[in-house]
């Protein structure tokens, strides 16, 4: 029913979502990267920690800090780095667009802005979440392969192997329904606070905060029950 | 190349901010009863969250933890396996991510909102130091909340790991008895000093930010997002340096070879 | 009295001050008017050392503004006292508290009544009263936190009264109260006055000297009387829009 109306759209806010697409996702691949670098080093020192105390042997580092990464701390935690930059943005342009009565203006064009404003940036954060916790988990493995050359004394190709040996397609692929579902939560949730912002410019101010708080804890309630889905039932 | 140059200006920043801090608090300026009353403004509401968030992650590591040791067969080691990593690690910077996106996008905004409106100047021109009356207790305030913050969300975190245990068959009484087996001394100390660590990391780098805010509300605005930027990415990078120097002085020191 | 030498100032690739150089007599009252965004607020703010020049200086009755001498820094500023163009109160603390905090702050006033009365004292000649004194700034309407605002700079009794653009943002009512309380605080106190605006009938109104700024530059210097006869080209245009508006 909609079909043919959603193709007239599609034409009209391709540039838009482009242009989310651009502003969120690849303004964000500096702080990602050296982010979640970090995380991939800090990973293999802390397993080798446990693994030494309670294997006795650290041959298993790579295989279980690659496994981590992508069923866990990858998706999660670039999320949750994209949550400050994007969530807080799109809470506070929604929000003083309401202010200043620019949400009114485009109703009385006869324009929808859920539709308007809402689509570009879900699909440029999906694009995002998606993009992003993909090659962070690649950097943040590249980081690990490099300490546990040096800490473990395994060689790049022992390390990779045993990686790829452990993560299994299955895992992959719900590291990105993860990161969609964490990916859409995001905006969805920043554009809520931006829509019901009260008028003042302290309230945008506010409604970015919580719209960055509530998108934090939803995307650790969501993990919670995803993991519990894939892992547990 | 300008990126960089901007960081190690924000950071030196932020060091002679938090070192003025410093020889103010020992030269006895503090007005303990606004740190007081900061942190009830700041801290308290912040309880709720802190505690939603640790029983999650207390949750998800033991059920993460729990699916890695059925392929090995090694679930009696789950109470302490998921204690410890979330102690040590993943409890810390997920809580600190979050009182970053509250209590370091509050006080940045109060601070950036007062600057812009020139009370800070204001403050300058009747001869008081802006930093001594404002910021201060504010940093104290901020530091002292997260700390506390954090450690009431890591012990709810074993909490959140327990609850979630007995909900999927484990013995509640083996998970608890497990965890004395695997968390060290260490990991505990390390645990407290980076709660000690992220929490001065938060207040110095949102009362920075807020107090360099320029150009009106929107001025706030960046301000805001970039102290939750910056928060999340020192918070990382320090989690790295700690667990660095914690594993190194364990190498030394051999600890934690059963 | 204020010497303000070969003042430049650059923002950007805009030059905002462009070798200003003027005296201020003690106990004059100057208005500084310009075009809105011209620079009037900076040349202002250089006077406290709130901004360094470029180029030029500026002597405060005996003293020079350095901005890097915090000492003579602190004795220029406790010599002046700037109303800024928001009421600028500190919104955590009453108004008791934002009119004492300059006398606690530099020690001026010794107990606790000592420092009431003077608060009280200040409230009053502004035209406020005692109720507002436990409310809190937000809990004031705008006009009257420009009220307490102004209190607040006379409570460490300043010999230079500078204000930015005291009646910007107000109705025809409230900036003629406000100028009427200029004027009496003129006459009362014999301080020095440094008025920064674009309102050219308050100007005409109260002013002893008028000072008009264009492109950084001083475009006339002189009487209210001369400026509604002057040639300049910009004066006029404020003189028709001064008589459009009645």
């Amino acid at each position: 029913m909609k079909f043919p109306k959603f193709q007239n759209r599609w034409r009209f806010r391709r540039e838009e979502t482009f242009n989310q697409m651009y502003l969120l996702g690849v303004q964000s691949v500096p702080i990602i990267v050296v982010s979640l670098g970090f995380v991939g080093l800090m990973m293999i020192l802390e397993l080798a920690f446990h693994m030494r105390l309670v294997l006795k042997h650290d041959a298993l580092v790579p295989a279980f800090s690659a496994v981590l990464m992508v069923r866990e701390l990858g998706p999660v935690i670039t999320c949750l780095l994209l949550t400050s930059r994007i969530g807080a943005g799109i809470a506070a342009e929604i929000g003083s667009m309401k202010v200043t009565e620019q949400i009114d203006a485009l109703k009385l064009l006869s324009i929808d802005p859920v539709d308007y404003l809402v689509i570009p940036r879900w699909l440029g954060s999906v694009f995002s979440a998606c993009t992003l916790t993909v090659i962070s988990i690649a950097v943040a493995l590249w980081g690990g392969a490099f300490l546990a050359t040096q800490k473990l004394g395994t060689s790049p190709g022992e390390y990779f192997n045993t990686v790829f040996f452990f993560v299994k397609f299955p895992d992959v692929l719900r590291c990105l329904i993860k990161a969609f579902v964490f990916g859409t939560l995001i905006p969805l949730i920043a554009a809520y606070h931006g829509f019901k912002c009260d008028l003042g410019s302290a309230a945008v101010g506010e409604a970015a905060t919580q719209a960055v708080v509530r998108s934090s804890l939803a995307i650790i309630i969501a993990d919670f029950l995803l993991t519990y889905l894939f892992y547990a039932v | 190349m300008e990126a960089s140059r901007k960081w190690v200006q924000t950071f030196g920043g932020m060091i002679l901010l938090f070192s003025e801090c410093l020889s103010l608090t020992f030269q006895k300026k503090i007005r303990w009863q606004q740190v007081v009353h900061q942190i009830f403004q700041v801290g308290v509401s912040s309880l709720g969250m802190t505690i939603t968030a640790g029983l999650f992650v207390g949750a998800i590591m033991a059920l993460q933890i729990d699916v890695q040791l059925k392929d090995f067969g090694a679930e009696a080691f789950l109470g302490g396996l998921s204690t410890s990593t979330t102690l040590r690690n993943v409890g810390p910077v997920l809580i600190a991510f979050l009182l970053s996106g509250k209590v370091g996008a509050y006080t940045s905004a109060e601070l950036g909102t007062m600057e812009v409106t020139e009370q800070l100047n204001a403050i300058r021109l009747l001869g008081a130091n802006p930093v001594e009356y404002i910021i201060l207790p504010r940093i104290w305030a901020v530091v002292i909340s997260s700390f506390l913050l954090l450690i009431v969300g890591l012990m709810v975190t074993i909490f959140g790991g327990v609850i979630f245990a007995e909900f999927i068959g484990v013995n509640a009484l083996s998970y608890v008895q497990n965890i004395p087996r695997i968390v060290t001394g260490w990991s505990l100390v390390l645990s407290v000093v980076k709660s000690f660590v992220f929490g001065v990391l938060i207040a110095v780098i949102s009362c920075y930010k807020g107090y360099h805010a320029r150009g009106g509300s929107v001025g706030v605005g960046v301000a805001v997002q970039s102290c939750s930027v910056t928060n999340l990415m020192l918070i990382i990078l320090f989690d790295f340096l700690l667990s660095m120097a914690a594993s190194t002085l364990e190498d030394i020191f051999r600890v934690g070879y059963l | 009295m204020i010497l303000v030498e070969n003042l430049s100032k650059t923002f950007g690739n805009r030059k905002v001050l462009d070798q200003v150089s003027f005296t201020i007599p003690s106990g004059q009252c100057l208005f500084v008017l310009g075009k809105s965004g011209v620079g009037k607020s900076v040349l202002l703010k250089h006077i406290v050392g709130l901004i360094a020049p470029d180029e030029g200086k500026i002597r405060v009755g005996e003293l020079e503004v350095d901005v890097k001498d915090p000492r003579a820094l602190q004795s220029v500023r406790k010599q002046c006292g700037l109303v800024f163009q928001f009421p600028a109160l500190l919104d955590s603390v009453t108004v008791f508290e934002n009119v004492a905090f300059g006398l606690r702050a530099r020690g001026i006033a010794g107990n606790t009544d000592e420092i009431e009365t003077r608060v009280k004292k200040e409230l009053i000649r502004v035209g406020l009263e005692d109720s507002i004194l436990e409310k809190y700034p937000a809990q004031l309407s705008y006009v009257a936190q420009k009220r307490v605002s102004i209190a607040r700079t006379l409570a460490v009794a300043p010999d230079y009264l500078l204000f930015d653009e005291p009646t910007t943002g107000m109705d025809l009512v409230a900036t003629s109260a406000l100028n009427s309380l200029i004027q009496k605080l003129v006459r009362e106190l014999r301080v020095t006055t440094v008025v920064v605006s674009h309102d050219i009938k308050s100007a005409l109104k109260i002013s002893d000297r008028i000072i008009l700024l264009e492109n950084g530059k001083i475009v006339f210097d002189g009487s209210p009387e001369k400026f509604k006869t002057s040639d300049v080209k910009l004066a006029r245009e404020f003189i028709v829009g001064c008589n459009y508006g009645s």
